[in-house]
């Protein structure tokens, strides 16, 4: 199954979630999102948003530079 | 041309409509696609407006014949003292095109009659009734009717406002309701009348989420009722009301072609 690699840190919320919201739309179900995102108020809240739309979130892992990689299955 | 995804200014500026349930992407896409009509740039216009070009609707006709006046300032928040003595739409155009230059605001410096009516009606998907006289809340009606056009009614008088929304031949149209404008001497004059500023702001912003719900195909319209909301209670109620076989408008043997209503001449100015 194919990837789609996004960087979204510095992208302010609600922006990333809307950008996030736009490449799933994108997507077909099943593909897998590695999405970077910004700590604090970005790994809070856009999982859970993502969750609540239907997809999977799969794993959440911080990066070296304050940054997370989370993995979403559409 | 019709759009079908979103620039980087676009995802930003809508960010609050592309993450709402209800919305969504597909909701923002037909909003960005759609044509309202103001039909007055006045007390429930000027809400409407501002609050639909902040939404990005593609396009925002504007009609109104009047220019700005400092009597209007109180409660037509569209203007500001810079702009008495300047016409109304242009006035109108200003403010939408700061809130949202992405947005095509098109302008009719004129009031509408039986023969200008139809033909700028029969380009928009939805048409929101600010005007101020009964003569033209009922030539809306009628031009909606023939022109098989979704509308929101709207108006207000002192503390109390009022609102439905028509949907031709499927809902009660405002003659099902009302059937025709009020005897002269029923309607208050200037000098008895006043409105609070607030009470044009609260339902002109129902008359611009009538129109973001039908563009978007969400929720309940308010058809088929009539909202009446008092704003020194606080209660808003709604009475239900169904389409009448016989209107003299919409019924079976209902109008063919548009005439104009008497305008009294001193009503209240919305």
């Amino acid at each position: 199954m194919s990837s789609v690699k996004k960087d979204f840190r510095g992208v302010k919320c609600p922006v990333n979630f809307a950008k996030t919201k736009l490449v799933l739309a994108g997507m077909k179900k099943g593909e897998i999102l590695e999405l970077l995102i910004d700590d604090g108020s970005a790994i809070e809240n856009l999982p859970g948003s993502v969750e609540k739309e239907g997809h999977e979130v799969l794993s959440k892992e911080p990066v070296g530079d304050g940054g997370w990689c989370i993995i979403i299955k559409k | 041309m019709l759009k079908t995804e979103f620039n980087d200014e676009e995802i930003e500026r809508y960010a609050r409509h592309i993450i709402l349930k209800g919305i969504g992407i597909d909701g923002q896409l037909k909003l960005l696609n759609s044509k309202v009509l103001i039909v007055g740039a006045g007390g429930l216009g000027s809400p409407a407006a501002l609050y639909l070009a902040a939404a990005g609707v593609g396009t925002i006709g504007i009609a109104d014949g009047d220019v700005v006046d400092l009597s209007n300032l109180q409660r037509q928040i569209i203007h500001t003292t810079d702009d008495i003595g300047i016409a109304k739409t242009k006035s109108a155009k200003q403010k939408m095109l700061a809130i949202n230059p992405g947005i095509n605001v098109v302008t009719y410096d004129e009031y509408l009659n039986a023969s200008n009516i139809l033909n700028i009606v029969k380009e928009y998907d939805f048409i929101i009734d600010g005007a101020d006289n009964f003569a033209t809340k009922f030539l809306i009606n009628d031009a909606c009717v023939l022109a098989n056009k979704a509308f929101s009614h709207g108006g207000i008088l002192r503390f109390i406002a009022q609102s439905m929304t028509i949907v031709p031949h499927k809902s009660a149209c405002y003659a099902c309701v009302f059937d025709s404008p009020p005897p002269k001497d029923s309607v208050p004059t200037c000098s008895q009348a006043g409105v609070l500023g607030t009470v044009a702001g609260v339902l002109g912003s129902i008359q611009a989420t009538e129109a973001v719900k039908y563009i978007t195909g969400n929720g309940e319209l308010l058809i088929d009722k009539l909202l009446i909301a008092d704003m020194m209670s606080m209660d808003f109620d709604k009475i239900k009301f169904h389409k009448n076989p016989e209107c003299r408008v919409c019924g079976k043997n209902g109008i063919k072609k548009l005439s104009d209503y008497e305008q009294n001449s001193c009503e209240v100015k919305i």
